[in-house]
């Protein structure tokens, strides 16, 4: 009777612990990222996908995220990219630039895309120099999120980046 | 010594489980991905096969995570399509008919997936209705525009039988996005994981020690 209700213990503690270690094996942390994702192509919301985006960038930085270290919510592929882009729109390069950086960092298989879009951005703007004083540097500390400037060049759906600034 | 007998049987059992069982099997299929496995894949604009123009916006979204989770770097699919509209390449039925090379060339990945939508559709059968999504994926390598590996995945969602106002309800209900959508992400989580699936990248733990599992 006794040895029964061992089994039983143990076995549901070797079950629990094991199908948690099956479930919990994501390579990355995703949060809203394909809800951001479904707000610009089903429903062509981008304001909406920009805000999601924006806080999941703060959700990263406040839990130390750096994708260095593998204890804290990773940054998936793309994802800094996606943001820099989003800067970008709204018009703020040196952010744009600090994250096309990030992603480079992160994924050296990005380094030629991202270098090229570096490079347009300089080109266009004349920044020169290194831009990691952006308020987006991966300090890793609960600072505050990235810069939220009301939504005013939301309306440009389809940014070109050759057309924006001429 | 019971009580570690114990623990261990139901971990072996779990294990079991829980790992895939390797099966051998000729790997020809996966002969030029092994010789040249890529790092990196952009996802071009999705082709739809299907009359349903708002099918490609449901099923991509769905498409990147299942694909990174394998363990490659994916290129943001958003500011991919930018990039690509931006040189004038609106039309997935054009991206899909470039040379592999180009994708190289612009983004500098070492591998392109094509994914064509080939059906989404609700059909009536008298009193039940079946929602389909169907979708082929062709991954084609960047510098010898090789054939690296392909897919099939088809999701259904059957219903119906409740009657005929029961039936008009669910059919009405049906036309809706969200019954396609959680049939877009099946068919996209399925689509990259053994045994048909793609083997793991750089970024996953199993990265060259999977190829047994594929066929």
């Amino acid at each position: 009777m006794h040895s029964a209700r061992v089994i039983i213990r143990y076995g549901l503690l070797a079950s629990i612990t094991l199908l948690t270690g099956c479930a919990s094996n994501s390579l990355y942390y995703w949060g809203d990222y394909s809800d951001s994702l479904e707000y610009r192509y089903e429903q062509e919301d981008i304001a909406q996908a920009e805000q999601l985006l924006r806080q999941q960038m703060a959700s990263y930085q406040n839990s130390g995220g750096t994708p260095a270290t593998s204890d804290v919510r990773r940054v998936p592929p793309g994802m800094y990219a996606d943001y820099g882009f989003l800067l970008f729109r709204r018009g703020d390069m040196v952010g744009a630039i600090a994250f096309f950086q990030r992603e480079k960092e992160a994924f050296p298989e990005s380094t030629g895309l991202m270098n090229k879009l570096i490079e347009r951005i300089r080109k266009k703007t004349g920044i020169t120099g290194p831009v990691s004083a952006s308020p987006a540097t991966p300090a890793g500390t609960a600072t505050s999120p990235p810069p939220a400037p009301v939504p005013a060049a939301t309306s440009t759906r389809k940014p070109a980046l050759n057309k924006e600034k001429n | 010594m019971r009580g570690l007998l114990c623990c261990l049987i139901p971990l072996a059992i779990l294990l079991t489980g829980c790992e895939a069982v390797p099966v051998r099997k000729p790997e020809a299929a996966l002969a030029a991905f092994r010789a040249n496995p890529p790092r990196s894949i952009v996802v071009v604009p999705v082709m739809n096969d299907s009359p349903d123009v708002t099918a490609p916006t449901i099923f991509t979204p769905s498409l990147t995570q299942p694909l990174a989770e394998r363990g490659y770097y994916v290129f943001p699919v958003y500011l991919t399509e930018m990039l690509l509209r931006d040189i004038g390449l609106t039309e997935a039925g054009h991206i899909h008919q470039m040379l592999p090379q180009r994708f190289y060339d612009l983004f500098g990945a070492d591998a392109v997936l094509l994914v064509t939508i080939k059906d989404w559709s609700t059909k009536y059968i008298a009193l039940a209705s079946s929602v389909v999504v169907a979708a082929e994926y062709t991954l084609k390598d960047t510098r010898t525009g090789a054939v690296l590996w392909q897919g099939k995945q088809q999701a259904v969602n059957q219903s119906g039988g409740q009657g005929l106002i029961g039936a008009a309800i669910s059919a009405a209900i049906h036309a809706l996005v969200t019954t396609y959508r959680p049939l877009a992400q099946q068919a996209n989580n399925r689509a990259f994981l053994p045994p048909h699936g793609l083997p793991a990248g750089p970024y996953h733990p199993e990265f060259g020690k999977d190829y047994g599992e594929f066929d």
